[in-house]
C-alpha cells in the first residue's frame, strides 16, 4: 500500500495558498482593505519575479507556409516569397515584414505534428496539452497558468480573454480547477461587468456598507477562519480594487502615438490592450484572431489576415522587449493546426496537422532560434518533431514551473501536463 | 479562534483569566442543561448519538447549539433559506420541549424543502449539465414529484439507469444518460461516482497510481454494463426520435498503458463484487429486436437493467445514499469526498454509516425519515465555536499502544497484500487465457449480427411485401369489376370521353397493380433467398460459435473459480487497510487534541508565572527608580557640600593670608611703637611726640583689634571647615552605600526582566503553536462532526436566502397567495382539509418559484461550478462580489419595504430595537453589546433623508459578511 498519502487539507498546495492568504492578511493588505502594499520592496520583488503568458490563438488553422515556414519555389509553396529576418539563416514569409525584424526575439518550433485535423479536437489539444478523452476534461493553458502563477492578491482576473467585442461573462475552460480560473472576456473598450458603483449609492454610502461588512467579517473570522472564509472576504476587497482599476481596460488612456503604432484594427487594439493589461499586472492573456480556415482562396485570405496580424504583433513583441517585460513574459502564437501543403482546386489549403509551426518568444525560451525542420515540400517533419503535449510541457517549463507537478484537487492529484510527455529541452533556456 | 494574542500583561491578568474560565464553565453548564437533547425519541437519532458516544470526544459533554442557531441551521439546510424574523421570534419564544422536532417536521413537509431537496438531487445527478432532452422545468417537476412523495430511491435509480427516452412515465429519467450523450466512458465514470461513490477516472487506462483500492478491472467491468448502450435516432412517422439503444453482450477487452501485452477481459461486475450473472443465449438469438430505421435494438438481456439490479442489490447502494443524505445535512459526508470511497479514505465512523444505510433500507429507501433522524442528532446540532470544556487528554500510554497496534496491523496488511497480489495474478492469468478465444467469439458474433441483421431485414421486407401483396390482391378484383362495368357502359354509350377516360384509368391502374405485383413476387423470391442464405450462414456461424462457446466455457469457469479467492483476498486486504487508515486518523486526532490541551495548560502556567512575576518586576523597577532618584539627591547634596567646602577653603586661605598680613602689620606697628617709645624716651616730653605716640598707640590698638578679629574669623572658618568636612564624609559614604544598593537592585531588575522576557517569548511560541493546533483541531472536529462544519451557501441557497432575508420571497408568496385566493376562493371545508392545504401551498410555491427562478439561475452562472464538474468546490471571485455590490438587484432588495429587515430597522422604537431587527433579520441572532453600539452610533448619525439608505447599507453589510454565507 502507498502510505503517507496526504489528503486535501494537509496538501502542500493547500497550505501554500493558505499561507499566502494569511501572509497577506497579516500585512493588513486584505483585511483592512487599505489597498496598499506595506512592504513596497516585497511587492517590487514579487512583481519582477512574476511570470506572465500571452497566447495568440489563430482560429481556423493558420497556414505555416504563408507565415513561419515558407517553401517558395516548390509545387506546394504558393505565390509568396520568403524574406530575410533579423536572424541570418531564418527566413519567413514575405507577408510578415515587421515580424521579420523581431525574429531575434522569437523561437520557431517548426516540427509540430499533432495528427488531428478536426477543429474542435485540435483546439482542445493545443489549449489543454491533451488529447480529448471520454469522461475526462482538462483545464486550458490559461486556467493552468492562472492557478499556478497568479498572485492571490492580484485584483485583475488571472485568466483574461481579449476578443474584438469583449464584454462576455465567465468562460468554461477550467475543468477541475474550478470557475475561479475560467476566463473573463474583455475587449471593445468595455471594462468588466458591474465595475461601476450604481448611481443610487453614493461613495460614502458604499464606504459605510463596506465598513459594516468588514467589521462583521472581522468578528466572524475571530471565531472560525479557513482558506475559504478568507477567499470569500477577500473577493469583496478584490472587487473594490478592480473598480478602482477600471481604467486598466480603457485604451483611450494609452498615448495617441501608441494607438497609431498598433494600428486601427481590432487586432491592433487587442494587442495594445494586452500590453496595457500586462503592465497593470495581468498574468495570462489570450488574444484571438479569426479566421484562418481558408479552404478557398487561401492566398488572398492570408494576404489580408497575416497582414493585419504582422504589425501589431511585431509592435507588441518590440514594446515588451524595450520595456524589459519580455524577460518575464512568454508569448505564444498557436492555432489548432496548419494547412495542407497541397493547394486544392479552389486555391485553398485544407486542414494539416502533420507538419506545422508554433512560434514562441520571451520568458524561458531561446531567442532567434528555429527548432525542428520540415522537408522541402513541407509535407513531413524531418527533424525535431514535437506534439501538443510537448508544447504544453514547454510553456509550463518556460515560466519556471515543474511541468511534472500535480495540482491537488480535493485530495486528488491532477498532473499539470500529460504525464506521458515532456518539455522540448533544447529550446528552454 | 478562541485563543488569540491577549494584550493584557498586568497583575490582574491571572484573575481575569480565572474569571473567564469560570464564566465559560458556567455558560457551558447552562448550555448543557438547556440544550442537550432528550435521547430516546427517534430510534435512528439515538443510534447516531450512541455511535458518537462510543468515540473519543472533543468536548466533555456533547454540546448543542442554542435555539436561534438551530433554527437558522435547520431552515437553511432543509429549505435553502432562513426563517423570517417573525417565524424565528415565535420559535424562540416557544417553550414546548419538543419544539425542535416540530420545527423539523414542519420544514420537512414544506414545499420549500421539496424544492431544495429536488435541487440537491438534480445537482447530484446532472451536475448542471445542459438539457439534451426534457428541459429544466420538466426535469425539476419530475424530481419535485419524487421528493414530494418521498419515493424510494431504488425506483428512481432503476428508472435513471434503464430509461430509453421512449414515451412513458420514465421518459424524463433518460436525461441522466442522454445528457452524457450515452458516452460509455462518461456514463461509467459518473455511475461509479454517483451511485457507487467511486471516481475511477484514472482507472480507465491503468490501476490507480495513488489509490490501491481502485483497479483498472473495476472500471472496465463497470464499463461492460454500459458499453452496449448508445444514442440512436429512429423514425417515428414524420418525427425523428433520439433514444437510447442497446446492443447485446458486453465483455470488455483492455490493456494497461503501464504494462505491455497484458490484455485482459472482463464481463460486467461492480467493483469488489462477484461478476453479475449474465444469461447466455443461443448464438444469433441475443435480441428481442434488432436496430432498424424505426426502432432501437433491444437485447434479450439488457446490461443496463442488469446494472440497475446489481447496484440495487449491492450493499454499496444504501451506504452511498446514506452518505449523500448525511452530506446534504452536514455539507460533508462520513466518507469525503463523496465519490472517493476507498480503503485509505475510510468513513469517519464505519459503524455509523452501516447503521444509517440499514435504516435507509428499512425505511424503504426514502430520504426524509433518515434525514429527519440525522437533523435531530446531537452531531447535527454541534457547536460552531471551540470552547474550553474539552474532554481530558488521552493518556500517552494509550497513544503509544495505538501506535504499536498500528505497526502490528501494518505487518499484517503486508502479508495480506502479498496474498492479494497472488490471487490477482492467478485471476488475471485465467482472464488472459480467455482473450484469444473470446476474440474469436467476438469475430463470430460480428458475423452473427451481420447475418442476423440481414435475415431480420429480409423478414421485415418479406412481411411488408406480403402485406402489400395482400392489399393488391383485394384491390385488383374490385378494379376488375369496375373495369367490366365501365366497359359495358362504354359499349352502350360509345364516344363518351369521360367514360372512356374512366375506363382507361381503371385499365392503367390494373396494369400498374399487376406490374407491382409481379415485381413484388420477384422481390419476394429474392428476399426469400436472401433470408434463406442468411439463415444458412447464420446456422453455419452459429455452429462455429457454439463450438467456440464450448471452448470458452471451461476457461470462463476457471475465471469464475478464481474470482472468489481474488475477491476475498481483496476484501481482507481492504478491510485491514481501512482499519489502519482509521487508526492513523484516530492517532492524529488524539495527538492534536492532546497537543492542544497540553499547550493550553502550558499557556495557563506561563500566564500564571507571568502574572506572578509581573508585579515583582514592576515593584523592583519602581524601587530601582526610587533608589536612582535618591542617589541623584545624595549626589547633589554631596556636590553642594563639596562646593561649600571649597568656598570655605578658599575663604580660609584668604583669611589666613589676611590674618598673617594683619599680624605682620600689627607686629610691625608694635615694633614701631616700641622703637618710638624708646626714641621718645630719648626725646622726652615733646608734645608732638606725645600726640604721635597717641596716634601710634591708637593705630597699634586698631591693628591689634583687627588682628584679633581676623584670628576670630579664622577660627570660625576652621570650625566651619571641619564641620563641612565631616558632613561631606558622611554624604560620600551614604552615596557609596546607595550606589551599591542601586547596583544590586539593577541586577535584580535585569534578572526579573530577563525572566519575564523569556516567559513572554515562551508564551508567544506556545500561543502560535496553539493557534495552529486550534485551527487543525477545529478542522478535525468538524470533519468528525463534533463541531459544526463550515458549509457555504450554494448558488441557489444564497439567492433564495437573500430573497428571504430582504423580504422579496415573502412578498411574492403573499401576492401569489392573494391571486390564488381570488381566482379560486377557498371553502371552509377546504380550509380544514390538510391535504388540500398542502396542495395549495405547493401551487403557491411553484408560482413563486417560476416568478423568481431567474435570480437563482443568475447566481448559478456566478457562483456555480462548470457543467459536469463536481459542484461542491467552493470558490470566490471578484465578479460575484461586483454583482452583489453593483449589479442592482441585491442592493435594491436591501432597501426598506413593507415588513422586511430594513423596514424593521426604520420602525424600531429604540436604537437597541433597531440593532435587534437588523441582526435577527439578517443573521438570525441577537446582537451583542458592541454590535448594538455600532448600530446605534450609525443610526444616530442618519438624517431623515438618509435613514432609509442607512438601513439598506446595514443590511447589505451583514448580508455580505462571511457569517451570512458560512454560519448555519
Amino acid at each position: 500500500m502507498k502510505r503517507n498519502c496526504d489528503y486535501a487539507c494537509q496538501s502542500a498546495e493547500h497550505r501554500l495558498a493558505r499561507r499566502q492568504f494569511m501572509g497577506a492578511l497579516a500585512t493588513g493588505t486584505i483585511a483592512g482593505g487599505l489597498g496598499v502594499f506595506t512592504g513596497a520592496k516585497a511587492a517590487e520583488a514579487l512583481k519582477s519575479q512574476q511570470k506572465r503568458v500571452v497566447v495568440f490563438n489563430m482560429h481556423g488553422g493558420l497556414s505555416q507556409l504563408e507565415t513561419w515556414d515558407p517553401k517558395p519555389g516548390t509545387e506546394t509553396g504558393g505565390p509568396f516569397r520568403s524574406i530575410e529576418t533579423s536572424v541570418p539563416g531564418i527566413r519567413i514569409s514575405e507577408l510578415m515584414p515587421e515580424t521579420a525584424k523581431v525574429m531575434h526575439h522569437l523561437c520557431l518550433v517548426r516540427g509540430v505534428n499533432t495528427s488531428e485535423d478536426d477543429h474542435g479536437k485540435g483546439t482542445y489539444m493545443m489549449l489543454t496539452g491533451r488529447r480529448q478523452t471520454p469522461a475526462a476534461d482538462y483545464p486550458q493553458i490559461g486556467s493552468v497558468m492562472a492557478k499556478a502563477l497568479n498572485d492571490v492578491q492580484n485584483p485583475l482576473p488571472g485568466h483574461i480573454l481579449i476578443t474584438p467585442g469583449g464584454g462576455g461573462g465567465r468562460g468554461n475552460e477550467s475543468a477541475y480547477l474550478g470557475p475561479k480560473f475560467s476566463s473573463l472576456a474583455v475587449g471593445g473598450g468595455k471594462p468588466p461587468q458591474n465595475t461601476e458603483r450604481p448611481q443610487n449609492i453614493t461613495e460614502s454610502e458604499d464606504q459605510l456598507r463596506q465598513d459594516v461588512r468588514r467589521k462583521a467579517a472581522e468578528k466572524f473570522l475571530n471565531r472560525r477562519r479557513t482558506a475559504i472564509t478568507d477567499a470569500y472576504t477577500f473577493s469583496y476587497e478584490q472587487a473594490l480594487r478592480l473598480m478602482s482599476q477600471r481604467d486598466s481596460f480603457d485604451l483611450t488612456k494609452e498615448p495617441a502615438r501608441d494607438q497609431e503604432r498598433y494600428g486601427n484594427s481590432d487586432l491592433g487594439r487587442q494587442c495594445l490592450l494586452a500590453r496595457r493589461l500586462l503592465e497593470k499586472g495581468a498574468t495570462f492573456i489570450q488574444v484571438t484572431h479569426s479566421n484562418y480556415d481558408t479552404h478557398n482562396e487561401n492566398f488572398n485570405f492570408h494576404l489580408e489576415q497575416v497582414n493585419e496580424f504582422d504589425r501589431p504583433y511585431a509592435t507588441f513583441i518590440n514594446d515588451l522587449a524595450e520595456r524589459g517585460m519580455l524577460e518575464s513574459t512568454l508569448v505564444v502564437v498557436l492555432s489548432e493546426f496548419g494547412r495542407t501543403p497541397n493547394i486544392n482546386l479552389y486555391y485553398g489549403r485544407d486542414h494539416w496537422s502533420r507538419a506545422w509551426t508554433v512560434a514562441m518568444a520571451g520568458c524561458g525560451v531561446t531567442r532567434g532560434h528555429a527548432y525542428g525542420k520540415t522537408n522541402d515540400k513541407g509535407t513531413e517533419v524531418t527533424d525535431g518533431q514535437v506534439d501538443h503535449a510537448n508544447l504544453f510541457h514547454t510553456y509550463l517549463s518556460a515560466v519556471g514551473l515543474d511541468s511534472t507537478e500535480s495540482f491537488d484537487i480535493d485530495g486528488r492529484d491532477m498532473p499539470m501536463a500529460d504525464p506521458a510527455s515532456k518539455p522540448i529541452k533544447p529550446i528552454l533556456t | 479562534m478562541v485563543i488569540r494574542k491577549n494584550p493584557i500583561y498586568t497583575a490582574t491578568r491571572y484573575i481575569v483569566l480565572m474569571m473567564f474560565v469560570m464564566l465559560a464553565f458556567l455558560n457551558n453548564a447552562s448550555l448543557i442543561a438547556q440544550h442537550t437533547l432528550p435521547s430516546g425519541g427517534d430510534a435512528l437519532t439515538s443510534v447516531i448519538n450512541q455511535n458518537f458516544q462510543n468515540r473519543s470526544h472533543l468536548f466533555e459533554k456533547p454540546l448543542t447549539v442554542d435555539d436561534a442557531t438551530f433554527a437558522r441551521r435547520v431552515a437553511i439546510d432543509l429549505t435553502g433559506m432562513p426563517l423570517s424574523t417573525d417565524q424565528l421570534r415565535k420559535f424562540m419564544a416557544d417553550s414546548l420541549p419538543d419544539k425542535r422536532t416540530k420545527l423539523v417536521d414542519q420544514l420537512l413537509a414544506s414545499p420549500q424543502s421539496t424544492r431544495h431537496l429536488a435541487t440537491w438531487l438534480s445537482l447530484t445527478l446532472l451536475e448542471r449539465r445542459p438539457a439534451k432532452i426534457a428541459n429544466d422545468d420538466i426535469w425539476m417537476a419530475y424530481l419535485m414529484d419524487i421528493i414530494r412523495h418521498d419515493k424510494p430511491l431504488t425506483d428512481i435509480t432503476r428508472d435513471l439507469l434503464t430509461a430509453t427516452g421512449e414515451e412513458g412515465p420514465k421518459q424524463v429519467a433518460a436525461r441522466f444518460l442522454m445528457d452524457r450523450d450515452a458516452e460509455p466512458n462518461l456514463m461509467t465514470r459518473d455511475i461509479g461516482r454517483i451511485f457507487l461513490g467511486r471516481d475511477m477516472q484514472c482507472n480507465q487506462c491503468h490501476d490507480h497510481p495513488l489509490v490501491d483500492g481502485y483497479l483498472q478491472s473495476d472500471y472496465q467491468s463497470l464499463l461492460a454494463f454500459m458499453q452496449p448502450t448508445s444514442v440512436a435516432t429512429v423514425k417515428n412517422g414524420n418525427k425523428q426520435l433520439t433514444l437510447l439503444s442497446e446492443k447485446s453482450g458486453g465483455r470488455v477487452l483492455f490493456d494497461s498503458v503501464f504494462v505491455k501485452d497484458d490484455s485482459l477481459l472482463t464481463g460486467p461486475s461492480l467493483p469488489c463484487e462477484k461478476s453479475a450473472s449474465v444469461s447466455r443465449f443461443q448464438p444469433g438469438d441475443e435480441y428481442l429486436r434488432r436496430q432498424s430505421e424505426s426502432s432501437t435494438s433491444l437485447p434479450r438481456q439488457s446490461r443496463r437493467a442488469l446494472l440497475a439490479e446489481s447496484i440495487l442489490a449491492s450493499p454499496v447502494f444504501a451506504k452511498n445514499w446514506a452518505n449523500r443524505i448525511w452530506a446534504f445535512a452536514f455539507g460533508r459526508g462520513l466518507v469525503h469526498p463523496l465519490d472517493f470511497s476507498h480503503p485509505e479514505n475510510p468513513p469517519v465512523d464505519a459503524k455509523l454509516l452501516e447503521d444509517l444505510a440499514e435504516s435507509f433500507k428499512s425505511n424503504g429507501y426514502r430520504i426524509r425519515p433518515v434525514l429527519k433522524a440525522i437533523i435531530l442528532s446531537n452531531a447535527y446540532q454541534s457547536p460552531f465555536d471551540l470552547n474550553d470544556s474539552l474532554a481530558p487528554a488521552a493518556k500517552s500510554g494509550d497513544i503509544a499502544e495505538m501506535k504499536s497496534e498500528l505497526d502490528r496491523l501494518t505487518i499484517e496488511s503486508e502479508k495480506l497484500e502479498e496474498a492479494f497480489n497472488k490471487a490477482k495474478t492467478d485471476w488475471h492469468k485465467a482472464q488472459a487465457a480467455t482473450v484469444p478465444v473470446q476474440k474469436n467469439r467476438d469475430a463470430l458474433q460480428a458475423k452473427l449480427d451481420e447475418h442476423g441483421g440481414k435475415r431480420d431485414a429480409a423478414i421485415l421486407r418479406l412481411e411488408a411485401i406480403s402485406a402489400r401483396l395482400g392489399q393488391i390482391l383485394t384491390q385488383i378484383p374490385t378494379l376488375n369489376e369496375a373495369k367490366i362495368a365501365a366497359e359495358k357502359t362504354v359499349a352502350t354509350i360509345p364516344g363518351d370521353k369521360a367514360l372512356e377516360a374512366a375506363l382507361k384509368t381503371f385499365t392503367d391502374r390494373i396494369a400498374e397493380f399487376v406490374a407491382e405485383q409481379n415485381l413484388l413476387i420477384e422481390d419476394q423470391g429474392k428476399k426469400a433467398v436472401e433470408r434463406r442464405t442468411a439463415e444458412e450462414q447464420l446456422a453455419a456461424v452459429r455452429f462455429q460459435a457454439k463450438a467456440v462457446e464450448n471452448d470458452l466455457a471451461p476457461l470462463i469457469a476457471e475465471v469464475s473459480r478464481l474470482e472468489l479467492p481474488f475477491l476475498s483476498a481483496r476484501s481482507a486486504m481492504d478491510s485491514k487497510i481501512s482499519e489502519i487508515s482509521s487508526l492513523k486518523n484516530e492517532i492524529y486526532w488524539q495527538e492534536t487534541r492532546n497537543g492542544l490541551i497540553e499547550n493550553r495548560s502550558k499557556l495557563n502556567n506561563l500566564n500564571f508565572q507571568i502574572a506572578q512575576l509581573e508585579p515583582i518586576s514592576t515593584s523592583t523597577r519602581s524601587e530601582l527608580e526610587q533608589a536612582k532618584v535618591s542617589i541623584t539627591n545624595l549626589q547633589k547634596a554631596s556636590d553642594s557640600q563639596k562646593d561649600a567646602l571649597n568656598v570655605i577653603l578658599l575663604a580660609y586661605e584668604n583669611q589666613v593670608k589676611e590674618t598673617e598680613k594683619s599680624r605682620l602689620a600689627e607686629s610691625a606697628m608694635k615694633r614701631s611703637l616700641v622703637e618710638f617709645l624708646a626714641a621718645a624716651k630719648l626725646l622726652d616730653g615733646s608734645a608732638d611726640l606725645a600726640e604721635i605716640q597717641v596716634q601710634l598707640q591708637a593705630k597699634s590698638d586698631q591693628l591689634q583689634a583687627q588682628f584679633n578679629q581676623k584670628k576670630v574669623a579664622l577660627d570660625e572658618l576652621t570650625t566651619k571647615q571641619n564641620a563641612t568636612k565631616v558632613q561631606l564624609e558622611v554624604s560620600l559614604s551614604q552615596l557609596k552605600m546607595q550606589t551599591e544598593a542601586v547596583k544590586a537592585l539593577a541586577e535584580k531588575s535585569d534578572r526579573v526582566q530577563a525572566e519575564l522576557a523569556e516567559l513572554l517569548k515562551q508564551e508567544a511560541q506556545v500561543e502560535s503553536s496553539l493557534n495552529t493546533l486550534t485551527e487543525t483541531l477545529i478542522r478535525l472536529a468538524s470533519e468528525r462532526f463534533e463541531m459544526a462544519t463550515l458549509k457555504p451557501l450554494g448558488p441557489e441557497s444564497f439567492a433564495w436566502s437573500i430573497m428571504k432575508t430582504t423580504g422579496v420571497y415573502d412578498n411574492y408568496w403573499k401576492a401569489e397567495e392573494a391571486a390564488l385566493d381570488k381566482a379560486q376562493p377557498t371553502t371552509d371545508a377546504q380550509k380544514a382539509d390538510q391535504a388540500w392545504q398542502m396542495d395549495r401551498s405547493y401551487a403557491i410555491e411553484m408560482a413563486v418559484y417560476n416568478k423568481l427562478k431567474g435570480y437563482p439561475n443568475h447566481f448559478v452562472t456566478l457562483y456555480g461550478s462548470g457543467a459536469g464538474q463536481p459542484q461542491s468546490e467552493f470558490f470566490a471571485t471578484a465578479d460575484q462580489a461586483l454583482y452583489v455590490a453593483n449589479g442592482g438587484a441585491v442592493a435594491s432588495w436591501c432597501m426598506p419595504s413593507s415588513g422586511n429587515t430594513a423596514d424593521g430597522i426604520l420602525k424600531a422604537k429604540s436604537q437597541q430595537e433597531a440593532a435587534d431587527a437588523l441582526y435577527m433579520g439578517v443573521l438570525g441572532r441577537k446582537p451583542d453589546s458592541d454590535e448594538i453600539q455600532t448600530v446605534s452610533d450609525l443610526m444616530a448619525k442618519a438624517t431623515d433623508k438618509t435613514r432609509a439608505t442607512m438601513a439598506r447599507d446595514l443590511v447589505w453589510g451583514l448580508l455580505t459578511s462571511p457569517e451570512y454565507r458560512f454560519n448555519h
